[in-house]
């Protein structure tokens, strides 16, 4: 519970960064800039907390560890499920309507590319560690023989 | 049951002897018993019982409640339980790869990042294992990082 509880923290801390950091650009893009900026900070945070939340669909349990394919599956799931928070929260606050299809196409193409950028970013750091472990491994099978 | 202690003839090796009318299961356990403590691997296969060296074991999987060994080409089946195992083999170069896996480092031959933060072990006999991500951290405790 304390593992689910610090991974959503963690994860509500990206998001919510992740989404600051674009914001002005999709401001900028749905020219909505000068709005009430406050009241769409405070459904941002509720909209990362409820993608934090979204966790819960891909953390594995103590009980049972996924297999791969159920593992892409669940990424899947989760994938929708953002983009499904992220259009609500978004209609909500004014930023686009589900009328201009465009706006929905930028939105979830946004979330593909954050997506992308932190399956790139923690594939790189594993990609280092398993090196750094094979180096391990290769020396220890020296040493034996 | 009888115990007889007898003290071996100079240079002889010490040996337990077991004088028994059927292996029984009481029996198996009381082998078990000796063995664990010398460090060796009680395996079943059909009817017959082997003595392995932990060095002959890649891992132990547990499926549908039964754990199994598994050798470089053959299977055995364990009457221990997977926590029995993990908590014997607690100091050597076994570890938990996730929930059903018991996995020894010695027989992985080299390691990749597979999706989510959870790693691939190819083992030294072709064999693919997926380390969990909760169990990368004792595996990279028992490589030394």
């Amino acid at each position: 519970m304390k593992r689910i509880v610090k991974k959503i923290g963690f994860r509500y801390a990206i998001v919510l960064t992740a989404i600051c950091s674009i914001l002005p650009f999709v401001s900028l893009i749905l020219n909505e800039w000068r709005d009430a900026m406050g009241q769409q900070l405070l459904f941002l945070s509720f909209m990362a907390l409820f993608c934090a939340a979204g966790e819960v669909i891909i953390i594995e349990s103590d009980k049972r560890n996924f297999s791969k394919k159920e593992t892409m599956i669940r990424f899947l799931i989760h994938y929708m499920y953002i983009n499904i928070v992220v259009i609500y929260f978004g209609i909500r606050v004014g930023w686009f309507s589900l009328d201009n299809f465009l706006e929905i196409i930028v939105v979830t193409l946004m979330i593909a590319v954050i997506y992308l950028i932190n399956i790139l970013v923690s594939y790189y750091k594993d990609k280092n560690l398993a090196d750094r472990m094979n180096r391990i491994l290769l020396s220890m099978e020296e040493e034996k023989e | 049951m009888k115990i007889i202690i007898e003290e071996p003839a100079e240079n002889a090796e010490d040996e337990i002897i077991i004088r028994c009318k059927e292996l029984d299961e009481k029996m198996i356990r009381l082998i078990q018993g000796v063995k664990t403590n010398s460090g060796t691997v009680v395996a079943h296969d059909k009817n017959m019982t082997y003595m392995l060296e932990p060095d002959e074991v890649f891992y132990f999987e547990s499926v549908d409640n039964h754990v199994f060994i598994y050798c470089r080409d053959k299977v055995f089946e364990s009457r221990q339980k997977l926590y029995e195992i993990e908590e014997f083999f607690e100091n050597s170069m076994f570890f938990r790869a996730s929930k059903s896996v018991i996995l020894n480092v010695k027989k992985i031959k080299c390691l990749s990042p597979a999706f989510s933060g959870r790693f691939e072990a190819i083992l030294k006999n072709g064999e693919k294992i997926i380390i969990s991500r909760q169990y990368v951290g004792v595996l990279k405790e028992k490589l030394g990082i």
